[in-house]
């Protein structure tokens, strides 16, 4: 069972990942709906964020998992991160968030 | 951390320079375009001429294919290049001999210099699509966009065969043939065979992640593939067998074949996700509607006999393809491209540790803007000037090409020449 910290924190990460944009699409991956899941465990100072690409091909696919590492290191210093890249279930456009598919349509930049 | 996709990307030390020599090259081509501008009205088999189409068609276009292939190959195929100073011999041999080419056919000359430019150029195509093909073997799967690629890489090997037997027979005539049959079916291996085909292999790749829409019309492109291929060699065998009955047959498969691609394109552009287009993007656009030119052209020369001046619309057909279609696609595609491995060659180390521009920061957009639009109306200004045969019309068309190719030159070095700095991320 989460206990409240992991729950708050969760949501904190999800705010962060937020930071991490796709250089191309010029959307952060949370509302690209790239990130399909964030474990943590306070006990073990362990978080765990899986996520895809939207393609296997996509060149920027280090580049991005750089950046979420950084970017959880940089407010979670004595977390340990561990990223992992998945490719089931296949990304898709119906994972893209309201935000996400406003910045597509030419409004405002979802980052 | 625990990474699981791997970074095949090839060092940028030897894809950039790919662009800074194309770049160069355009600009030189425009130069020698507009100071001659009288060829553009007169019969299309001409030094000059034949000066001119080289230093484009090798210097800038196969160029700064080369450069982006060896970055995206890596990619595509997700397996790292096989070599990379293969890579730098490639350029280096392909820099010489297009120089070597075009200075021989600019002064007429047919003598060591030719066929040295002959050996070089087929030396540098070979190690080039040696090096694709060991990668390939690397990892050896199979999709639509490897399969225009690699069928591509064919037909430029045929290509420089081509062109070598060409030059060895200008020097030594050992063989006698046909040399305007000769020259037609080189043009349309190149051309067709080429250009159209990895063009066709490389945006299948890219423009599902541009547009956000991964849902391609595969049965068309597959129609395309057969059609194209089975056009070239109809028409290679209508041409060297003088069954001049195939020709027609030819013509209108490969018609048929590339306007089922275009539908492919536009499927997707309609289908499209990301419903705001970049710069980059709106370049490419114009240029697909482009290509609906010589498709027009062939069927007219074809099918109908009608001829349009000295240069006529054999000539118009490789002028509208190479310029219309090709080098817009270009100048369209090199800013999608381009800022990325910049931008991974400066920034790389810096990711998630301090705020970086973003790539497209890195392009100076107002210049861009202004080469979007020169390119475009210049290509207009020309086809008309050529057409109506009018000095006026082909001399500005000319001039805004030649401020466009300056335009791109200085922002294709403002990118390769960036340094690091901090940016605040913009809007």
């Amino acid at each position: 069972m989460k206990t409240r910290d992991e729950k708050s924190l969760k949501q904190d990460i999800t705010t962060w990942l937020k930071e991490v944009i796709d250089p191309e699409l010029m959307i952060n991956i949370v509302d690209l709906g790239l990130v399909y899941n964030v474990e943590i465990n306070t006990q073990t100072k362990t978080i765990i964020v899986s996520h895809t690409l939207t393609t296997p091909g996509c060149p920027m696919g280090d580049v991005i998992q750089r950046s979420i590492e950084q970017n959880l290191r940089e407010h979670l210093p004595d977390f340990v991160v561990i990223i992992q890249l998945v490719w089931t279930p296949a990304w898709s456009v119906d994972l893209i968030s309201e935000a996400g598919h406003y910045a597509l349509n030419g409004g405002q930049d979802a980052f | 951390m625990n990474l699981q996709a791997s970074n095949n990307a090839p060092s940028a030390a030897i894809v950039l320079p790919y662009y800074g020599v194309a770049a160069l090259f355009w600009l030189a081509s425009l130069v020698l375009a507009f100071i001659h501008f009288p060829i553009w009205l007169s019969h299309y088999y001409n030094p000059t001429v034949l000066a001119l189409t080289h230093l484009v068609v090798l210097g800038f276009i196969t160029t700064l294919i080369f450069g982006a292939l060896h970055q995206l190959i890596p990619v595509l195929f997700q397996t790292k290049l096989y070599n990379e100073l293969a890579a730098i011999i490639t350029l280096v041999t392909l820099i010489t001999g297009t120089l070597s080419l075009v200075i021989s056919l600019y002064m007429g000359t047919s003598g060591i210099l030719l066929i040295f430019a002959g050996g070089l150029l087929t030396a540098s195509i070979l190690i080039f699509c040696i090096n694709v093909a060991l990668t390939f073997l690397q990892k050896p799967t199979l999709g639509l966009e490897k399969i225009f690629i690699l069928t591509g890489l064919f037909w430029l090997t045929l290509t420089a065969g081509l062109g070598l037997l060409m030059v060895l027979n200008r020097t030594t005539d050992f063989v006698e043939y046909d040399q305007f049959a000769f020259l037609k079916i080189h043009v349309h291996t190149g051309l067709i065979g080429w250009f159209l085909q990895l063009i066709i292999g490389v945006s299948l790749a890219l423009l599902p992640m541009f547009f956000l829409n991964h849902a391609v019309k595969k049965n068309s492109a597959k129609f395309a593939y057969v059609a194209i291929n089975i056009a070239l060699v109809l028409g290679i065998l209508g041409q060297s067998l003088q069954i001049f009955a195939l020709i027609p047959v030819a013509i209108g498969i490969g018609v048929l074949g590339v306007l089922a691609y275009l539908y492919v394109i536009f499927d997707l552009y309609l289908h499209r996700v990301k419903r705001k287009l970049d710069l980059g993007m709106k370049t490419s656009m114009v240029s697909f509607l482009f290509l609906l030119i010589p498709l027009i052209l062939a069927v007219l020369i074809q099918f109908t006999g009608i001829q349009s001046g000295n240069f006529g619309f054999s000539g118009g057909f490789v002028v509208t393809f190479v310029f219309g279609f090709v080098t817009t696609l270009i100048l369209g595609q090199t800013f999608k491209t381009l800022p990325f491995i910049v931008w991974l060659k400066v920034y790389k180390s810096a990711i998630g540790k301090e705020k970086t521009p973003l790539p497209k920061d890195l392009v100076d957009e107002s210049v861009q803007r202004i080469q979007s639009i020169l390119h475009p109306l210049g290509f207009c200004f020309l086809l008309t000037g050529m057409v109506f045969e009018s000095k006026v019309g082909v001399i500005a068309g000319l001039l805004l090409l030649l401020i466009a190719a300056i335009l791109y030159t200085y922002n294709v070095f403002h990118l390769l020449l960036h340094k690091k700095k901090r940016h605040e991320n913009k809007g």
